[in-house]
């Protein structure tokens, strides 16, 4: 490890971090938005959509997301929709994890007791408020760690980004790389800088389920 | 004292009301009718499908056929029909129709105050203070205007009973059900929640359709009883006469079993 | 689409194949040793299989990819694309299997562990014969998911420039060769056929591995 050379190009590797933790914040925003759309559907069974999004998320879900950010990145402005790569990059990962946390949210959802949303009917709250003031409420708190996970999982995977020239942490490092020949320090370091992130979080998470579990265990 | 009830109207009336789940005849064209203002206590052995009478009155259920009318309008949800969402005047005539379940559910996440304003403000536009203040009203007479700001999960579960029943006559419902709001509590706590239910009925035209096994109970509140088995009424009239004195031989049997209990 | 192009698409598909069988025959023998270290009586082999997983699981696959294909030539040990791809593909699936298979370990009741101290069996024999038989239908939809992801994480052995079915396509591609529509459509559609082994070779393990333990009457 040269340790000179990491001073010296330490701001640049924050920098391509700083990109890495926007692109995930934005993907985590999209992701959550679409997983609510996408665990509505399922739970309230909306026909014909329903059929088409448990095909699509299907399909999500069993394909790369490098294949899935090509797809967007090459073909979306063929048709007319163009965005720049960073925004290609949010979205693709928004709509990949985006499955994932749909399942989360419907698993929320389907926890909340019967009796809740029959209580909701017959005082007569509309859909929109039952969901919003109710089960919402009721169907979050246990699904927050395995949210936070996928969080640090978009986090991580981030990573991919790269492959459509955006500049966050790893694009960054290959480019330092690519001049300056430091591999080592450079991918030691940029390993470090995510780990030094992903670890404490995803310690953080199991401490907090643990807290969880023993609170309901005893209640 | 606040108004509790709306304007008591024509009552409940079903007329030949069929009701499965799957192959399995749940209600069997039952005809049953509670006038305005009436009180009539639902009895029969488990699995006879008072529960259902009460669901498919709510429009928790849909049903196969038949008519179910509430203050006049019906309202009954078919099975057949392509949407189950309720139409304007449907939901116009529900919003009269409250219930009370045996497990409370009442919104965990939310404080007994909010519990019972949530519905008058989003449902009937009630301003925010004014609601407020009726509930605060609600839970004394409840017994538990110290409680507003309680969690449910604080509460024991006969509290939670009487905060349900608060919740439901918040909405100034015309017609109230009530399904076995008593077996999940401890035996000492059953007189608190009758009493408060004693109560709205004395002070209240309140339409009342009661799903009980306390026979004692029964025959306080009842002007009616009505005795059904296997997914039909079986006998009907008067506590003193159905509870002491039945005529059919069905009837006889489930009240000496339960006699013997 | 010339007998070139599709050629090399295929023989990208037989590479992509390879390295995603290659890995998960690295990933099975790692994952249940790391397992069975994370169950051990010995607090310091416990610790050194947390310290594995919590390693591995701490940065994406990618960011190992990149390590191990820049950084290890760099401290003299020179590794070909390939070899590199399907061992950290491999090494980095093991960690989420390990956790898995701990799971189902940590599922199976006490009582059966008490019943086997009883009879007076072996810590081995309790492991091999009573625990991890039981355990196995329950890790196996689970196993199924990690084999998901090491497909799909294959994809990322393009990006270190080995010749999978991502490479060649995107290579077709992006040289304007074959239509960007047509290969990212059928990048998309491939996956989901390779798919499709996976998960059926799961549900035909677990159904296979549950047909003792159907109580009498049912299925
Ligand atoms: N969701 C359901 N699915 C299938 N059968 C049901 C369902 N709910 C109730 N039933 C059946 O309908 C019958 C009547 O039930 P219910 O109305 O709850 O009776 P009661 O309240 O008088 O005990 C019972 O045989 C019960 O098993
Ligand atoms: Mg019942």
């Amino acid at each position: 490890m040269d340790l000179d050379y990491l001073q010296s190009v330490f701001p640049e590797l924050l920098g391509g971090l700083r990109v890495t933790v926007v692109a995930t914040l934005l993907g985590a925003a999209i992701a959550l938005v679409l997983g609510l759309l996408i665990a509505c559907v399922q739970v309230f069974r909306v026909p014909v959509v329903h059929q088409v999004v448990t095909v699509l998320v299907l399909a999500i879900r069993n394909t790369p997301l490098l294949a899935q950010l090509f797809f967007m990145y090459y073909v979306l402005p063929r048709y007319g929709i163009r965005f720049d790569a960073f925004t290609i990059g949010a979205l693709a990962l928004g709509l990949h994890f985006s499955c994932y946390a749909a399942q989360a949210l419907k698993g929320g959802f389907l926890a909340v007791p019967k009796g809740q949303w029959e209580a909701c009917q017959v005082l007569g709250l509309g859909n929109l408020t039952t969901l919003r003031s109710v089960v919402l409420p009721q169907a979050l708190p246990p699904v927050i760690p395995t949210l936070t996970n996928l969080l640090i999982s978009m986090f991580k995977d981030s990573a991919v980004l790269y492959a459509i020239t955006i500049m966050e942490l790893l694009g960054t490092t290959r480019n330092l790389a690519s001049t300056s020949f430091q591999y080592t320090t450079l991918f030691t370091a940029m390993g470090l800088m995510y780990l030094v992130i992903a670890l404490p979080a995803s310690i953080g998470v199991r401490r907090y389920e643990r807290r969880l579990n023993d609170r309901t265990v005893r209640a | 004292m606040t108004e509790l009830s709306g304007k008591a109207g024509s009552g409940i009336a079903m007329a030949g009301v069929t009701k499965q789940y799957g192959d399995h005849r749940v209600l069997d064209a039952i005809d049953l009718d509670v006038r305005g203002g009436e009180r009539v206590a639902l009895i029969g052995p488990s699995g006879s499908g008072k529960t259902t009478v009460l669901r498919c009155i709510a429009r928790l259920e849909a049903i196969e056929s038949g008519s179910i009318r509430i203050e006049g309008h019906e309202i009954a949800r078919m099975a057949d029909a392509r949407s189950g969402k309720a139409s304007a005047e449907v939901a116009a005539a529900m919003r009269g129709v409250g219930m009370v379940f045996q497990q409370y559910n009442l919104f965990p996440n939310m404080t007994v105050l909010d519990n019972l304003t949530i519905a008058p403000v989003k449902v009937l536009g009630v301003d925010k203070a004014e609601a407020r203040e009726r509930a605060a009203g609600l839970l004394d007479l409840v017994g538990l205007g110290a409680k507003a700001d309680a969690y449910p999960a604080r509460l024991s579960g006969g509290q939670q009973q009487r905060v349900a029943i608060a919740r439901s006559l918040a909405m100034q419902p015309s017609v109230l059900l009530f399904d076995e709001v008593t077996s999940a509590l401890d035996p000492e706590l059953v007189g608190e929640v009758l009493e408060v239910i004693r109560g709205v009925a004395a002070q209240s035209d309140v339409t009342m359709l009661i799903v009980t096994h306390e026979m004692q109970f029964a025959r306080d509140i009842g002007d009616r009883v009505v005795f059904m088995e296997g997914g039909s009424v079986v006998e009907q009239g008067p506590p003193e006469k159905v509870l002491a004195d039945p005529e059919n031989e069905r009837t006889q049997r489930f009240l000496r079993r339960l006699l013997n209990h | 689409m010339n007998e070139v192009v599709l050629r090399s698409i295929l023989d990208g598909v037989v590479v992509t194949a390879e390295v995603v069988t290659l890995a998960i025959l690295v990933a099975a023998p790692l994952a249940l040793t790391v397992a069975l270290a994370r169950v051990s009586r010995f607090k310091l082999v416990r610790g050194a299989a947390l310290v594995y997983v919590e390693f591995l699981r701490g940065t994406s696959a990618l960011v190992q990819l990149f390590w191990v294909y820049f950084v290890l030539p760099e401290l003299g040990f020179a590794i070909s694309a390939f070899v590199a791809g399907f061992v950290v593909l491999g090494v980095n699936a093991s960690a989420y299997a390990a956790e898995v298979i701990r799971g189902a370990i940590l599922a199976v009741p006490r009582p059966q562990l008490e019943a086997a101290g009883v009879l007076g069996l072996s810590t081995t024999t309790t492991m091999s014969r009573v625990v991890l038989p039981q355990a196995w239908p329950v890790m196996l939809p689970a196993l199924g998911n990690v084999a998901i992801d090491v497909l799909k994480a294959s994809a990322l052995v393009s990006l270190i420039t080995v010749s999978d079915f991502t490479r060649e396509v995107t290579r077709w591609a992006t040289t304007g060769v074959i239509d960007v529509t047509l290969a990212f459509s059928l990048l998309l559609v491939g996956y989901l056929l390779l798919s499709v082994p996976i998960t059926w070779g799961g549900h035909l393990l677990e159904k296979r591995s549950r047909r003792h333990l159907s109580t009498f009457g049912e299925g």
